[in-house]
C-alpha cells in the first residue's frame, strides 16, 4: 500500500539519471528564454522568476512538447532533444503536473492515474490496483470511481500529481502544483510529494510563486529574468 | 445587468427583457412559415386509413429500406468522416481551405447532381464503372448499394464538418499530457480525443442520418426505383404524388414521425454541442 | 428607432415583393375570343398573353415545334410548355396548378384530371418500341430477352402511362420481365438507354424516333396491346381561354396531324 523507503508503491525499480540542459533555446512565438541547467536525481530544482519569463516553455521543452531553438537536453546521458536527436514526448518518461491539472474529465480519478500505467502497456486490472494505492495515499481513495470533471479543484490537482507520479517517470515537472489546493491541505500534500519524490530518486523541476514551497521542498532554485 | 439586481420584483424583470417587435415579429413569421405547412400535413391526413395505407407490404418495404440503407450510410459516414475530420482539423492536409470547401460541396450542390456525378464515375459507361464492369462483371447502378453511397455522398460533409468543428475547438493540452504519459497517438486519440468530441459526433451522426433519410435526387438518378431494392420512402412518397395525394401524404407522416423521433432520441445536449460546434 | 424603422420598411417591401410574384401568374383575358380558322395563316390580334400547357413527356418534340408556329401566328402570345409524366401533371392540375391546356399520354391521366378539364379530345395515340444503346452491348433482339435477369432493363414505373403500357404488353406476352429499375417518367427511361446505363428499355415510339442514331429501335408484335391514346382540353379554370382554344385547333389541324405523324404518333 504505502511505498517503503527506496522504492516506489509497486516496488518497480526506478530509472536513475541526472538532468542535464545546456544553453537551451526555448522560443514560444516571438518569446525566447535561455537556459542552462543540472538536476541531480532526487534533487528538485525550483525555477522562479516573475510571471512571462518562460518557466513553462522551459517545461514544455523539457516534456517533449516545444522542441529546443538551439542547445540539449539530455537526461541520464540519454539525448532528447539536440542538433541531430530527438526523442518525441511519448517515450521520454517525463511526468507533467500542469498548472491546471488537465484531468481527462471522462474518465474516473482510478483511470485517470491508471492512465499512464496502461499505456506502457500494464494490464487493466494491475494498473487499477497501483493506482487505487496511489489514490489511498493522498487520500482520495474514497474518489477512486468519480469521473474526473466532478472533483473539486484540490482533488484534481492531487489526482493529477497521482497520475503523473505513477507513470514511474524518470523526470517530473510540477508547474505550480499547490496553488489550487486549500491551506489545510497544502501541507499535507506537499509533504507527501516529498517522500514520493525522494522514493523515486529522479530529478524534479517545480515552478513556483511560493518562497515557502521553495525553502521546504527545492534543493536549489534557478531564477528566470 | 447590474440596474436588475436586488429591489426589483420578478415581474419587472421578465418585462424589461421582451424582444423589441422589428426581430420580434420576423422571428415569429419564419417559425409559422416552418411550422404551418407541417401542421397542415397532420390536419389534412388521412387518419382514419392511415395504417391501412402505411401497414401495405410495398410501404413497409420501402420504409424498411430507407433505414436500412440511412443506418449503413452512417455507419460509412463516421469511418470515414471521423479520421477525415481529424487529418482536415490538424491540418494534415495540403491545401486546408481548398480540401475544406471540397467536402462542402455535396452539401450545397442540388442532389441530382451528385447522382450525375456518381454515374459519371461508377455508372456502366462511367470512369470507374467500366472498368468494373468489363473486368470483374461488377455493376454499381440500381443496386441497393448504389443507394448507399448516394446517401452516403450526400450526407457524409454534416458528419465531417461536425466533428472538425469540434476538434478544432478541442484543447490540445490534453493530448500533450496524453503523450507524456506514454501513450501512442493512435492510444490518445482513442482514449483521449475521440471521447472529447463524442458530443458531436453524435450529433453529426443524426444529421447525417436524417440528410440520408430524406435522399432523393441522387438516389433516383444514381440508383434508380426498383420495389425492395431501390425505391426508397421518398422515392416512393414522389411516386404516390403521381396518383394519389392521400396515399403521399400519409407516407410523409410516417417520415415525419420517424424523423421526429430521432430527433426526440438525441439528447439534448448534443444538439447544444453541434449548435456550437457547427 | 431610425433602425427599426428601416428594417420594417425592408420587410414590408420583401413581403410585398413575394405577393406580388405570386398573384402575376393569373392574368385573365378580358377580351372576346373570335373563333380562328383552324388553318388560319394571318396573325390574330385577339389571341394574346400568355398561354400555359401542361404535356406529357413523350409530346415534348412536337408540342415545342407547333409552340413556333403558333408564336408566328400570334406573335402578341407567349407559349410556356411544363413537360412531365402525365399523371404528375394531372395531379398538379388538380391542386390548383394555373394552366390553360392539359395533354395526357393515356385516357386514364385524363380521367384523373377529369374535375379540372372541359371536354378532353383524342389527338393522337402512341405505342412503345424496344430502344437499346447504339451498340446494343446485350444483344437484344425481342421483348423476351426482357426476362434475363443477367441483364439491365429499364421501364416506366408503373403510376405513369408507360408504365401501364408496359405492364399490359408483358402480360399480353406472358413475359415475367426481370426489371432493373423504374424510372419516373418516359424521358429519363429514354436517357438510361441513350447514355448505356441499361441494355434496353421500354419507351414510345415517338421517343425511339427522337433519339435518331443514338439508340436502335425494335418493334415488337404485342405493342398494340397496349396502345396508349393521346388526350388534349382546356382547363376549365383557364387564365387565357382564347389562347387555349387556338392552341387546341392548332393540336387538332393538318398542320398539328402532320406533325405528329412526321414524330411518329398514330391518328385516330
Amino acid at each position: 500500500m504505502s511505498g517503503a523507503a527506496g522504492r516506489g508503491p509497486a516496488g518497480r525499480a526506478t530509472a536513475t539519471g541526472a538532468l542535464e540542459v545546456r544553453d537551451a533555446v526555448v522560443r514560444r512565438g516571438e518569446f525566447e528564454v535561455t537556459v542552462d541547467l543540472t538536476v541531480a536525481p532526487g534533487e528538485v530544482l525550483a525555477l522562479t522568476g516573475p510571471n512571462g519569463t518562460g518557466k513553462s516553455s522551459v517545461l514544455a521543452a523539457l516534456a517533449g512538447l516545444l522542441p529546443l531553438d538551439g542547445g540539449t537536453i539530455a537526461l541520464g546521458g540519454e539525448m532528447f532533444d539536440g542538433d541531430t536527436a530527438w526523442v518525441p514526448p511519448e517515450t521520454r518518461g517525463v511526468g507533467l503536473v500542469p498548472q491546471q491539472h488537465l484531468l481527462f474529465g471522462h474518465l474516473s480519478s482510478l483511470e485517470n492515474v491508471a492512465f499512464g500505467l496502461r499505456a506502457r502497456g500494464m494490464r487493466r486490472r494491475e494498473a487499477r490496483a497501483e493506482a487505487h494505492a496511489w489514490l489511498e495515499r493522498l487520500g482520495l481513495a474514497d474518489r477512486a470511481h468519480l469521473r474526473a470533471d466532478r472533483l473539486s479543484g484540490g482533488q484534481s490537482q492531487r489526482v493529477a500529481l497521482a497520475r503523473a507520479l505513477a507513470a514511474s517517470p524518470r523526470l517530473v515537472l510540477l508547474d505550480e502544483p499547490f496553488a489550487a489546493l486549500d491551506v489545510r491541505v497544502r501541507d499535507d500534500v506537499r509533504a507527501l510529494v516529498a517522500d514520493a519524490l525522494r522514493e523515486l530518486a529522479i530529478p524534479a523541476v517545480l515552478v513556483t510563486h511560493d518562497a515557502g514551497e521553495v525553502e521546504t521542498l527545492a534543493t536549489r532554485e534557478l531564477s528566470l529574468r | 445587468m447590474t440596474a436588475a439586481q436586488g429591489g426589483r420584483r420578478p415581474g419587472q424583470r421578465a418585462r424589461s427583457g421582451r424582444p423589441p417587435l422589428v426581430l420580434l415579429v420576423p422571428g415569429l413569421a419564419a417559425l409559422i412559415f416552418l411550422a404551418l405547412p407541417l401542421l397542415a400535413l397532420l390536419v389534412r391526413a388521412p387518419w382514419s386509413d392511415l395504417v391501412e395505407i402505411v401497414a401495405t407490404g410495398p410501404v413497409a418495404q420501402a420504409l424498411w429500406l430507407s433505414l436500412r440503407t440511412a443506418t449503413t450510410a452512417t455507419l460509412v459516414s463516421l469511418v470515414l468522416g471521423v479520421p477525415l475530420a481529424w487529418l482536415l482539423a490538424r491540418g494534415r492536409l495540403p491545401g486546408g481551405g481548398v480540401v475544406r470547401a471540397l467536402v462542402t460541396l455535396p452539401m450545397v450542390l442540388p442532389p441530382v447532381v451528385g447522382g450525375v456525378a456518381l454515374l459519371s464515375l461508377l455508372g456502366r459507361r462511367g470512369l470507374l464503372g467500366e472498368h468494373l464492369d468489363a473486368w470483374f462483371g461488377i455493376t454499381i447502378p440500381f443496386t441497393t448499394s448504389a443507394v448507399v453511397l448516394a446517401q452516403t455522398f450526400v450526407s457524409l460533409p454534416f458528419l465531417v464538418l461536425s466533428v472538425d468543428g469540434a476538434l478544432r475547438g478541442l484543447d490540445r493540452r490534453y493530448e500533450d499530457v496524453s503523450a507524456t504519459l506514454g501513450a501512442s497517438r493512435w492510444t490518445t486519440f482513442r482514449r483521449v480525443t475521440l471521447p472529447m468530441v463524442a458530443p458531436a459526433v453524435g450529433a453529426g451522426a443524426v444529421l447525417c442520418f436524417a440528410r440520408a433519410l430524406g435522399e432523393f435526387g441522387a438516389t433516383i438518378t444514381f440508383a434508380g426505383n426498383f420495389p425492395g431494392t431501390t425505391r426508397t420512402m421518398p422515392i416512393a412518397i414522389y411516386l404516390a404524388m403521381e396518383q394519389s395525394p392521400q396515399a403521399a401524404i400519409a407516407l410523409s407522416i410516417v417520415l415525419v414521425a420517424i424523423s421526429a423521433l430521432v430527433l426526440i432520441l438525441l439528447r439534448s445536449r448534443w444538439l447544444t454541442a453541434l449548435g456550437s460546434t457547427t | 428607432m431610425r433602425r427599426g424603422r428601416r428594417a420594417g420598411a425592408v420587410l414590408a417591401a420583401v413581403a410585398t415583393a413575394v405577393l406580388l410574384a405570386s398573384c402575376s401568374g393569373g392574368t385573365a383575358d378580358d377580351e372576346p375570343s373570335e373563333p380562328a380558322a383552324s388553318d388560319a395563316a394571318g396573325p390574330t390580334d385577339d389571341v394574346t398573353g400568355d398561354l400555359t400547357v401542361f404535356a406529357a413527356a413523350s409530346l415534348q418534340g412536337v408540342f415545342e415545334e407547333l409552340a413556333t408556329t403558333f408564336e408566328e401566328q400570334h406573335p402578341g402570345v407567349t407559349v410556356t410548355l411544363n413537360f412531365a409524366a402525365s399523371s404528375a401533371l394531372a395531379e398538379q392540375v388538380n391542386a390548383g396548378a394555373p394552366v390553360d391546356v392539359l395533354a395526357t399520354a393515356s385516357a386514364s391521366t385524363m380521367e384523373q384530371a377529369a374535375a379540372e378539364v372541359v371536354d378532353p379530345v383524342e389527338f393522337a395515340s402512341n405505342t412503345l418500341v424496344i430502344v437499346t444503346p447504339s451498340d446494343n452491348p446485350g444483344a437484344v433482339t425481342g421483348l423476351a430477352d426482357f426476362a434475363d435477369p443477367d441483364r439491365t432493363f429499364a421501364v416506366c414505373a408503373v403510376e405513369v402511362p408507360c408504365g401501364a403500357a408496359a405492364e399490359k404488353v408483358f402480360a399480353a406476352a406472358g413475359i415475367t420481365p426481370a426489371v432493373d429499375t423504374f424510372a419516373e417518367n418516359v424521358t429519363a427511361t429514354l436517357n438510361l438507354a441513350v447514355s448505356g446505363e441499361v441494355d434496353a428499355s421500354l419507351v414510345y415510339a415517338t421517343d425511339a424516333q427522337g433519339a435518331g442514331d443514338t439508340v436502335t429501335t425494335i418493334t415488337f408484335p404485342e405493342s398494340s396491346e397496349a396502345v396508349n391514346d393521346n388526350l388534349i382540353a382546356a382547363a376549365a379554370q383557364a387564365p387565357n381561354a382564347s389562347a387555349a382554344r387556338a392552341w387546341l385547333d392548332l393540336v387538332l389541324s393538318d398542320e398539328g396531324a402532320a406533325v405528329l405523324t412526321a414524330a411518329g404518333f398514330d391518328l385516330p
